[in-house]
């Protein structure tokens, strides 16, 4: 704890929370006395019954995902995670980030099948239904959009726009499913293979090239989202999902393993998800996402009423492993205050991160970096604009700093 | 990947490979897929040109196709419109921005333009070009960057020596990654 930032160390919080025993003692005695409110109706009248499947709450209506829609001409769709109201590192189903192609496929899971051939002793194909009585495995995981935060590694400006669509591409889910290595261990591998090409069932047959190494480690075939069978805009009734990799390999609707000795070049790996670099060059084939962290609360869109106590929030994640560590600065990166990180700390997850702060009213830039167990560390804005050209958009990992101004408006800035 | 990863790896794809038995015991439930259902499953195009079908096209018969069914949103000229996110077709070179490149000028391989046309264009009536049709238009594309001259043609054995510019500066950030971790 240093002198110089707003964070509140061990000494401060017990001198604050002196102050609340003697503030609520007081509302206690209150009590006391003859002005308790009435009873509100819900304590005088039973409720309804409950829902087959339950619903929010119809006061969290705006808790909701912005969809960048379809126009006449392209079927491309995304969909953006409210994490401006979101605390946790599991994103409810419904609220997870979608990117589609060409929609959202609707798949009969009867009549679905999936197809693993090529390069393979025995051609197999499987249904849904058998896939659900293999060996079950998975993990919770976060996704994240290769195209996540591109607003920031794109406009030489910083924009003005909310967390949700600034960083609202990544989400975190229990994924349950069969271990692709399974069943390619059914069909046989031949010796030479080294990729399989993954396709989807959606109407422009999304194709991605994946490395059988991923598929032999720790790639499923994911059935389950969060305790229930996919969601159709997840993939349903399943998708190929691999952990820590940019989110269009996971690729949804799965209908097709091509277990083959070399990449296709499809046109995802082409161009749409690779990055120019500053040498003027295309990287293509980035599988892995960087580590990254983003503070949620406070955040571009929130306002600080008052100055005085708040929770510093927010979330790391880093494609290559766990989260070890996670810093805060309040003084626009001079000083680091490292953030509690709060448990269960997985391995290519979302993981939370907190710190108790005090905004003294006086403007703030508000900024956290996170480190993975490798070492990695996330890098400036400057730092990242040096490695790719200048308009390059995908994999933005740099530090977000919020500026807080006087007023408590909080605004996206470089 | 870990040379001691990598070993065990191989060693495991012998092993399964040799001995046909699995390590982790499963219900087996894959059935075979029948060969009427093989053929022609995969829609896969390879940059050698394995998975492209018979068949050729010019690249005139593709400026017909091309104003029927793609100038319409990739513009007259293939010059796209990125505010819609259409992309850009055709280009005279490299862009100076990293986000307006052309397919042309991006794409290191002319087999790929076959397969996503043939899989995912028109994106709202997909799947619906004859194979003549997409060898066309194909050549169409091609020509607009100014890789094939106007009586040019494409064919199934052709198309993969089709020099794309990208072949020269696209480079895969996976292999360098997975040698470092």
């Amino acid at each position: 704890m240093t002198k110089t930032t707003g964070f509140i160390g061990r000494r401060d919080f017990l001198k604050t929370g002196a102050t609340f025993l003697t503030a609520s003692s007081a509302a206690l005695a209150a009590t006391g006395s003859s002005a308790a409110p009435e009873f509100p109706d819900n304590m005088l009248y039973p409720g309804v019954e409950d829902e087959a499947y339950g619903s929010p709450s119809p006061y969290e209506a705006d808790v909701v995902r912005k969809v960048f829609p379809q126009n006449e001409k392209s079927t491309l769709t995304a969909s953006f995670t409210p994490l401006h109201v979101q605390k946790g590192i599991i994103t409810p189903s419904g609220l997870h980030f979608g990117a589609h192609h060409s929609g959202v496929a609707e798949v009969d899971p009867e009549t679905h099948e999936l197809f693993i051939h090529g390069m393979t002793d025995r051609p197999l194909k499987f249904t849904a239904r058998d896939l659900i009585r293999y060996p079950l495995s998975g993990g919770i995981n976060f996704l994240e959009c290769g195209g996540n935060s591109a607003p920031q590694g794109y406009h030489p400006e910083a924009q003005q726009m909310p967390l949700q669509y600034l960083h609202g591409l990544v989400s975190g889910s229990e994924w349950i499913g069969v271990p692709v290595r399974l069943l390619l261990q059914e069909a046989g591998l031949d010796p030479r293979a080294k990729w399989a090409i993954a396709e989807g069932a959606d109407a422009g047959s999304l194709a991605r090239s994946i490395p059988l190494q991923k598929l032999m480690d720790d790639a499923i075939i994911a059935l389950y989202q969060n305790g229930e069978r996919l969601r159709p805009a997840q993939g349903y009734p399943m998708r190929l999902f691999l952990p820590g990799w940019e989110g269009n390999t996971s690729v949804k609707w799965l209908r097709r393993l091509e277990v083959t000795d070399r990449p296709a070049y499809t046109r995802e790996e082409s161009r749409h998800y690779s990055e120019t670099l500053a040498d003027g060059s295309i990287e293509g084939f980035s599988m892995y996402m960087g580590v990254k962290s983003v503070i949620t609360h406070p955040s571009a869109g929130q306002v600080l009423p008052d100055k005085g106590y708040y929770q510093v929030n927010g979330l790391a994640w880093s494609g290559f492993g766990k989260i070890s560590k996670v810093e805060v600065s309040d003084d626009g990166g001079k000083n680091w205050v490292p953030a509690n990180i709060e448990g269960p700390v997985l391995n290519k997850s979302l993981t939370r991160f907190t710190l108790p702060w005090h905004w003294d009213g006086k403007p703030v830039h508000l900024k956290s970096r996170a480190i993975d167990e490798r070492g990695n560390v996330q890098p400036t804005h400057e730092a990242w604009k040096s490695r790719y050209f200048e308009g390059s958009r995908n994999h933005y990992n740099a530090i977000q700093t919020w500026f807080i101004d006087a007023q408590g408006a909080i605004s996206n800035v470089f | 990947m870990s040379s001691k990863k990598q070993i065990l790896y191989v060693i495991a794809i012998g092993f399964f490979a040799a001995n046909g038995v699995t390590a982790e015991e499963t219900p087996a439930l894959g059935q075979i897929i029948p060969t009427e259902e093989l053929a022609g499953l995969s829609t896969t195009v390879y940059p050698d040109g394995e998975g492209l079908p018979p068949g050729s096209g010019t690249v005139q018969a593709g400026k017909v196709v091309y104003e029927d069914q793609c100038s319409i949103c990739h513009g007259a000229n293939g010059e796209g419109d990125m505010s819609m996110y259409i992309p850009i077709l055709a280009s005279t070179g490299k862009p100076d921005h990293g986000f307006h490149w052309s397919t042309g000028h991006s794409w290191p391989y002319a087999t790929s333009l076959f397969e996503y046309i043939r899989t995912a264009m028109p994106p709202f009536n997909p799947k619906e070009l004859s194979d003549e049709e997409i060898y066309a238009v194909t050549a169409y594309i091609l020509h607009m960057n100014g890789f094939l001259p106007e009586d040019g043609e494409v064919s199934q054995s052709t198309l993969p020596d089709i020099k794309m510019p990208a072949q020269d500066y696209i480079s895969s950030k996976w292999e360098k990654e997975e040698s470092q971790y």
